[in-house]
């Protein structure tokens, strides 16, 4: 693989796994927002 | 509304994250996969004469310029929000304002870890005390002190309070770092790219990416600094 | 209230904190000591080697910044560590207790750069090649560093870490003034190049307006509580 298809995976999987740390962190704020009054 | 029912229309409600995440693939792949390789001229003793040159480099530019935009605008939400905590004394304004210090701290590291790297292949070390280099660095040393400050202040209301006057003063060196300075001294930085007419010396392509991604670090930004005010008032219960 | 009596109650701080090193001497002493210590210091670790204007400029630059970390923050821990603070509420608004605090520092730090300044260009056997440039330079680095300092301290003074806190805030704050202050004083000492470095000159000087009017009308959110 040549370098820049290394350096595109790697920031590939680096975005898809904080963007959906960040939608995971969006569920658990609704979640306690829920169970407050 | 319940829970439930949210999840429903969730997906929709929140389309908004979908084009972010769709936006910034597009944009990574089309920097390493779709653009024409940007091209500088370079002198070909042989024939004489100035020659195109391709500058793969150049694409780091595409996230390191966006990264330091958002570190500035950061640094800009904080000291509206610090205005209004002299204002108002509001708790709310005191979170935003160190949110978006801490964004700004972050984006800021980024673009110096970013500048290096382009620095170490395109100048031949990872520090160069450039003045552009220079400035930024001192920026995050001056928010990086912010924090020294506030974890050296008990009480909220003090804190709220004389953070956000530091804030202010800090934000007032900003146009002397990121603009007076590099201006006045030779900098080995590559002519400002969006400033005044700027925009020209790009082709359509890449400042179509390069327009993208910044739109989009801005984006991304803006959630960032959402989801952390909500967090921290989610776990304190305000 | 009119100017007359504004500036004369400006006055009246500058002097009551004037009075009141004068008696103690301990910002004095204590600048006075640590700048003449590192000047020696460095005089002697050079060893008779002549460095090039870059530098020298850098050492001046550095005693100076490190004997401001030294001496600035002083101006307010007087009132409060005796309470004095309240009296002066009462008495002045808080512009004026800014403007006294700052004449207070800038005279302060003037006092050490009159001292010290001529110790370093014997002991390193220097000449400055532009003199005045060189005094410039040096006068509105020390503008500079008062206006930050002034309210650096009074921000400081409010918190419970006293020391080490203020140079970590202050000196990121001054690093522009130091690196076009390094530059500056350089060309003043380097001969043939255009005596005054005009393009430092006027951001030393923006600086300084600047920071201090930011300091004026930052001021009373510190003060008042």
């Amino acid at each position: 693989m040549s370098a820049e298809l290394k350096v595109l995976s790697v920031l590939l999987v680096v975005w898809v796994g904080l963007f959906f740390y960040l939608l995971h962190l969006d569920r658990e704020i609704r979640k306690i927002k829920d169970r407050q009054p | 509304m319940s829970s439930a029912q949210r999840d429903g229309n969730w997906f929709f409600r929140h389309w908004w994250k979908w084009l972010l995440f769709l936006g910034m693939i597009l944009v990574l792949a089309a920097t390493f996969l779709w653009l024409p390789v940007v091209q500088r001229p370079a002198w070909d003793a042989a024939t004489n004469s100035w020659k195109p040159e391709p500058w793969p480099l150049f694409r780091i530019m595409i996230f390191h310029v966006p990264m330091s935009w958002v570190a500035t605008i950061a640094f800009l939400v904080a000291t509206i929000h610090s205005i209004q905590v002299l204002r108002t004394g509001s708790r709310l304004a005191d979170l935003k304002a160190a949110t978006a210090s801490e964004l700004g701290l972050l984006f800021g590291i980024m673009a110096t870890v970013t500048g290096s790297i382009w620095a170490r292949y395109e100048w031949g070390s990872f520090w160069n005390w450039d003045p552009r280099e220079t400035s930024i660095l001192i920026l995050i040393l001056i928010y990086g002190a912010y924090f020294a400050l506030r974890s050296a202040i008990p009480t909220e209301t003090t804190r709220a309070r004389l953070s956000a006057v530091y804030a202010i003063l800090a934000f007032l060196m900003v146009p002397f770092l990121v603009f007076i300075v590099p201006r006045m001294v030779e900098s080995l930085h590559p002519a400002p790219i969006l400033d005044r007419r700027g925009k020209m010396q790009m082709d359509k392509e890449l400042l179509v990416v390069f327009l993208s991604s910044l739109t989009l670090f801005t984006i991304l930004f803006g959630w960032l600094w959402h989801l952390k005010v909500s967090i921290v008032r989610a776990r304190d219960r305000w | 209230m009119s100017s007359a009596s504004w500036i004369s109650r400006t006055l009246a701080i500058l002097a009551k904190d004037a009075r009141a090193e004068l008696r103690t001497r301990y910002a004095l002493n204590a600048v006075l000591l640590f700048a003449l210590s590192s000047l020696v210091a460095v005089s002697m670790s050079l060893a008779g080697a002549r460095p090039g204007p870059d530098m020298l400029a850098a050492f001046l630059w550095i005693l100076m910044v490190f004997a401001a970390m030294a001496g600035l923050p002083r101006s307010f821990v007087h009132e409060e560590e005796r309470q004095t603070s309240g009296w002066l509420k009462l008495s002045a608004s808080p512009a004026m207790v800014y403007c006294g605090k700052f004449a207070f520092n800038l005279l302060l730090i003037l006092l050490v750069e009159l001292v010290t300044v001529p110790i370093f260009l014997v002991l390193l056997n220097v000449t400055p090649v532009h003199p005045a440039a060189f005094c410039l330079a040096i006068g509105l680095g020390c503008l500079g560093l008062a206006a930050a300092g002034t309210l650096v301290a009074a921000i400081v003074a409010r918190t419970q870490n006293r020391g080490s806190l203020f140079a970590a805030l202050a000196l990121p704050l001054l690093l522009p003034v130091i690196v076009t202050g390094t530059i500056a004083t350089r060309e003043s000492l380097s001969p043939g190049t255009g005596a005054v470095a005009w393009g430092e000159v006027r951001v030393l000087l923006s600086y300084a307006v600047v920071v201090f009017t930011g300091g004026l009308l930052l001021f009373e959110f510190v003060w008042n509580d």
